[in-house]
Order: structure tokens, then C-alpha cells, then sequence
């Protein structure tokens, strides 16, 4: 199981490089934008481009955030027991997880659909859409791993640093 | 009204899921869900993955991710360090002293970093040690610093704009231009406070610090013209129309990449750091902003919003009161949520009202900002608060009475932006006439 938890850190991690690359991409796309912009050369779809980065960084980047704990949440019933705590965070994670597969189910569907009538971007990009679109179910199928991995943190190794109880009452220390 | 079934409902799994600490983002898609699921006949996940990929792939909401990135790179310089210094030779001759570092250092920080709390940190860090050793009262020291950290959200960037004007579909570059004014304005009053204060209740026993002359005063901020100048050239590129809000945002990231690496502050490490910090810090707004617009077209499908704008308007309130209700509203879900979350989730049903009433969308922009910043140092859930107690160790409780004149600041400011309504819109009306 360790082991498991390496290979999942990691491409937890590398999930978080590849939001990274998207954000760098962003900021190569506006930059060409302006310089062609100056030279007179008309640059036709980056605007669309950049936009799919944007999808890129935020798809990947939501795993490696709730890697990082950085997700918003109201924490105010959260810390009243151990035992309440335990409850509560159970069946945060048993939404999430739910909501999260039921996003991925649906984004493969509107891939699907994308791609069997070759949808094309209504921009001057007119780029097939599917492509971009892939990030959606490969974001959220990570996301749904970290949720799993915390929830059977919170299960079974509620003493591990990384499991949510945890996390929750070290932030408690801390305040 | 026949919608009272419709909102109670959506109400009721509202706070059972935000109540319960589910994330915010996850939690507006189960409300959507459920509101789909219940009173219409549409398939709920189909609609779901195109409101969500619609409004993730958005042009305007590219900004976010590159202003967040600039000020995580200026927050690793030196910045912090040098604010103080730069600052106090300027600040030790006004009535009230050193106490206005805070103020202007947020202020100053503000225009860098498009967060509260990394104001409130980058800020405090420095001054809350320099100050205490000069013996200023330790009530002023921190409910200024909570005061004037939530300048964050207003003056440009602003994270929280960026959010209500993608969410509205208004320009950005407007809105960051309509929050300087009012945002000067805030900081001006809370300075004519502690000068205030200070006159009345005279010096105690402070400890002050050598005069310097102006050629040491200049010398002690060399370090703080270049950042001044990188935020004018900034916003001065949205005002002049060179640049849209983010393409001024790329322009703010070179320029801070290049002021870190001149001060030597830019190693692979603080590179990786500042834009580890800005992926996640985007994602986690992302992530809201994709259970808000998946909310905001489910309670479009049930036609709450517009039947609620139009109850409202049959009952024939005056702007004012209209506002006064919405003040109301938002400071109470501000008692709960961050401010983001709180602007995300209610403007579908608000926007529609504004508008219906006539009151410009720009101005409401700034109006809501304001409102949502009080929330910040309101118990129990104010998101400077917890900050501050992270860093000085006081109860929340303490921490959140040293603000209550701030917090009073801030409401005479909601009542002079009513009043005069061209603090805010004065500036992006300059910018409209031009070509």
C-alpha cells in the first residue's frame, strides 16, 4: 500500500506540473498576442487558446489542490469532536467522490458526442473540440483518486499526517 | 409567491451541504443538481459539463491565474522586508506615526497581490515586531492591520473583481479602474483615524526614531519605486486601453519576474514556489467558479431569479432600501463564506434585481466589495481574523474588537459610495470616452 501511495503522490504532483506548463502556456500565448499584436500580425484564436490552457490549469490543477489541502470549505462544524469531525468528513468525502465520478461520466459522454460529430470550436481557432475537452474527464478522474486515497486515509489511517482528520487538527494547533 | 417551495428547497440543501464542510465548488454542484433534478425535465449532467465547460475555458477569466502568479512572485522577493523600511522614515513625522505603515504598506501591497490574507501576512510579518518594540498600543497595531489588509480585494487586482466580472460578463479592466478611487479613499479614512486618535488620546510612550533627511528617506525606499512602478505601468496599460485586464496581467508578470531576478530574490526554487502557489490558489477558485456556473444555470432553468427580481420590484422599494437590504444580506452570508464564494453564489439571483432597479453594475461591483471585505473581520468566520490570531496568538474574539472601528470605517464608506456614487464610477467613464 505504501507503495501505491508513492505512485499516487506522484502523479498527484505531476498533475500539479502539468496545471503549471498550462498557466506558463497562458502566459506564452498573451505575450505572442501583444508582440503580434505590435508587429501587425493578426493572430487569429489564441484568445481560444489560451482559454483551453485555462481549462488545462484549473482540470489538473484541482487534484494537486486537494493534494494540498487548498480547497475551501466551511470549517466551523468541522472541528467540534473527533468523532462528529469523523462523521462529517466521511460524508464530504462520499459527495465529493460521488459528484466527482458523476463529472467524469459525463464529460467522457460529451467527449464522445464531440468527437463522433466532429465538433469544432466556434472560433477562428476551429479546433476539433474533443481534444481540448480530454482534460475534464483526466482532471477529474485524479481528483477522484485523491478523494479515495483520503478517504481510505480517513478510514484506516486516521494518524497519518496526510489523512484528513489529521490535517483538520493539526490546522487546530496551529490557530 | 409560487416559488416559496422551489427557494426553501434550494436554501435547505444549500446549507445542509455548505453547513456540513463540504468544499464550497462541490457543494453548489450538488444544490445545481438537485435544483435540475427536482423541477425540471432536463438530464442534469449534460447541462452540467456545458455551463462548466463553457465558463472554464473563458478568455477574461485568464487573468485570474497570471495576476494570483504576480503577486506570489513579489510576495518571495524582498518586498515584504523593504516595506517596512521604505515606508517608516516617510510615515514617523504624521500624528499617529508608525501605525500608518500598516495602512499604506497594505495599501501599497494591495496594488501587488490580489488577496487578503496574503496582504494581511506579507504586511504584518514585518510590522506587527518593528511596532511592538516601539511601544504602540497593541489594539491599534493589529485592528488596523485588519483593517487595511482588506484593501486587498479592492484596490487592483483584485481576485474578488476578476470573479464578478467574469460571473456578470463585464470588463475587468473596468472594474479594477472603478475600485482605485474608492479603494485610496477607504485607506485615507482609515489614516485620518489613527490620526485622529492619536491627537486625542496624545503620544504615550512611544519610541521614535531618528529624523532623517529626505536623501536618507529616499535611499531607505529605493526598493519600493520600482514595484510602484511596475503596478502604475500595470493599471496605467488597462487605463490607457493598450491592454485588456490580461494581457495587463502578463505585462505584471514579467515585470515582477524581472524585478525579483534584479534583486537576486529569483532562484528555481522561489520560481517553482511562486507558481506552485498561483496553480493552486487558481484551482481552488476554479473550482467555485464551476459550482457557481453550473448553479447559476440550473436556478435558470426554474426561473428563480427572474421571479424573484420581479417580486421585488412590485414591492416598490427605493434604491436605497434596496440596497440597504442587500448590505444586510451580504453581511450576513459574509459571516459565513469567504468573499469570493459569497459573490459567486448569490449574484445570479442579485444580478437580475440590480439591474431591474437601474443601478449601474460597475458601481454595484465595488459596493458588494466593500460589504464582503467588512465580512472579513466579522466573527465568526473572518477570514483576516484567523490570520491574525496565526500570528499573534490573540483569541479571535480580541483580535475581532481591536476592528470594530475599521469595521465602522467601512460601513460610513458603504454609505458615502450610495451617496457618491462617482467615486467609483468617475474613473472608468475616463477610460470609456477614450477611443
Amino acid at each position: 500500500m505504501l507503495k501505491t501511495r508513492v505512485y499516487l503522490h506522484r502523479l498527484f504532483v505531476f498533475c500539479g506540473y502539468l496545471a503549471a506548463a498550462f498557466l506558463i502556456a497562458i502566459l506564452v500565448l498573451i505575450v505572442a498576442q501583444v508582440i503580434g499584436r505590435l508587429v501587425g500580425y493578426t493572430t487569429p484564436g489564441i484568445t481560444n487558446y489560451a482559454g483551453y490552457c485555462m481549462a488545462g490549469a484549473s482540470f489538473f490543477g484541482l487534484s494537486y489542490a486537494m493534494h494540498c489541502n487548498s480547497h475551501i470549505r466551511v470549517s466551523l462544524f468541522l472541528n467540534l469532536s473527533t468523532k462528529f469531525q469523523f462523521a462529517l468528513e466521511l460524508w464530504c468525502h462520499l459527495i465529493a467522490i460521488g459528484l466527482s465520478v458523476f463529472f467524469s461520466f459525463y464529460a467522457s459522454k460529451m467527449i464522445f458526442w464531440s468527437y463522433k460529430f466532429h465538433d469544432v470550436s466556434q472560433g477562428q481557432d476551429a479546433t476539433a473540440l474533443w481534444i481540448p475537452q480530454l482534460v475534464t474527464v483526466m482532471g477529474t478522474s485524479v481528483l477522484t483518486l485523491v478523494l479515495l486515497e483520503r478517504l481510505y486515509l480517513l478510514l484506516f489511517k486516521p494518524d497519518d499526517p496526510m489523512s484528513p482528520i489529521f490535517k483538520a487538527q493539526s490546522i487546530n494547533k496551529e490557530s | 409567491m409560487e416559488h416559496i417551495e422551489l427557494i426553501s428547497i434550494f436554501l435547505f440543501v444549500l446549507f445542509l451541504l455548505l453547513g456540513t464542510g463540504v468544499w464550497v465548488g462541490f457543494a453548489l454542484m450538488g444544490v445545481a443538481i438537485v435544483g435540475i433534478e427536482l423541477f425540471t425535465s432536463r438530464p442534469s449532467g449534460d447541462a452540467m459539463l456545458t455551463a462548466i465547460w463553457a465558463s472554464s475555458t473563458s478568455w477574461s477569466l485568464t487573468a485570474l491565474p497570471l495576476f494570483i502568479w504576480m503577486g506570489e512572485i513579489l510576495f518571495r522577493t524582498k518586498l515584504s522586508q523593504d516595506l517596512f523600511k521604505g515606508l517608516s522614515p516617510w510615515m514617523s513625522s504624521l500624528p499617529g506615526g508608525l501605525l500608518h505603515t500598516n495602512i499604506v504598506g497594505c495599501t501599497i501591497f494591495a496594488a501587488v497581490s490580489g488577496s487578503s490574507a496574503a496582504t494581511l501576512t506579507t504586511v504584518g510579518k514585518m510590522s506587527i515586531p518593528e511596532l511592538e518594540k516601539r511601544n504602540y498600543p497593541r489594539h491599534l497595531i493589529i485592528g488596523t492591520l485588519a483593517g487595511a489588509a482588506t484593501l486587498g480585494l479592492m484596490i487592483p487586482p483584485s481576485l474578488t473583481l476578476i470573479v464578478y466580472g467574469v460571473t456578470i460578463n463585464e470588463s475587468i479592466s473596468k472594474l479594477f479602474l472603478a475600485g482605485i478611487v474608492p479603494g485610496l479613499f477607504l485607506a485615507g479614512m482609515f489614516m485620518l483615524y489613527v490620526v485622529i486618535y492619536s491627537l486625542v488620546k496624545g503620544r504615550q510612550d512611544i519610541i521614535l526614531d531618528g529624523a532623517k533627511t529626505f536623501k536618507q528617506k529616499l535611499a531607505a525606499s529605493r526598493f519600493l519605486i520600482p514595484v510602484l512602478l511596475l503596478v502604475t505601468f500595470v493599471i496605467g496599460s488597462m487605463y490607457s486601453g493598450i491592454a485588456t485586464a490580461t494581457e495587463a496581467a502578463s505585462f505584471g508578470v514579467i515585470g515582477a519576474f524581472i524585478l525579483a531576478s534584479v534583486q537576486g530574490s529569483m532562484t528555481v526554487e522561489t520560481f517553482k514556489a511562486s507558481i506552485f502557489g498561483a496553480v493552486s490558489t487558481s484551482a481552488m477558485i476554479a473550482l467555485i467558479l464551476m459550482g457557481a456556473s453550473f448553479l447559476s444555470l440550473s436556478m435558470g432553468f426554474t426561473g428563480l431569479p427572474r421571479a424573484l427580481a420581479e417580486w421585488i420590484a412590485t414591492m416598490d422599494l427605493s434604491r436605497f432600501e434596496l440596497l440597504m437590504a442587500l448590505l444586510v444580506f451580504y453581511i450576513i452570508i459574509g459571516c459565513f463564506l469567504d468573499g469570493i464564494s459569497a459573490v459567486v453564489l448569490t449574484i445570479a439571483i442579485v444580478e437580475p434585481m440590480i439591474r431591474q432597479a437601474g443601478i449601474d453594475i460597475i458601481w454595484f461591483g465595488i459596493f458588494i466589495v466593500v460589504v464582503v471585505e467588512m465580512a472579513q473581520i466579522t466573527p465568526p468566520i473572518g477570514f483576516n481574523l484567523f490570520v491574525l490570531q496565526g500570528m499573534t496568538g490573540h483569541q479571535i474574539g480580541y483580535i475581532a474588537r481591536t476592528a470594530v472601528p475599521m469595521f465602522l470605517i467601512m460601513l460610513l464608506m458603504v454609505f458615502i459610495l450610495i451617496a457618491l456614487p462617482e467615486l467609483a464610477t468617475w474613473l472608468p467613464e475616463q477610460m470609456r470616452s477614450r477611443p
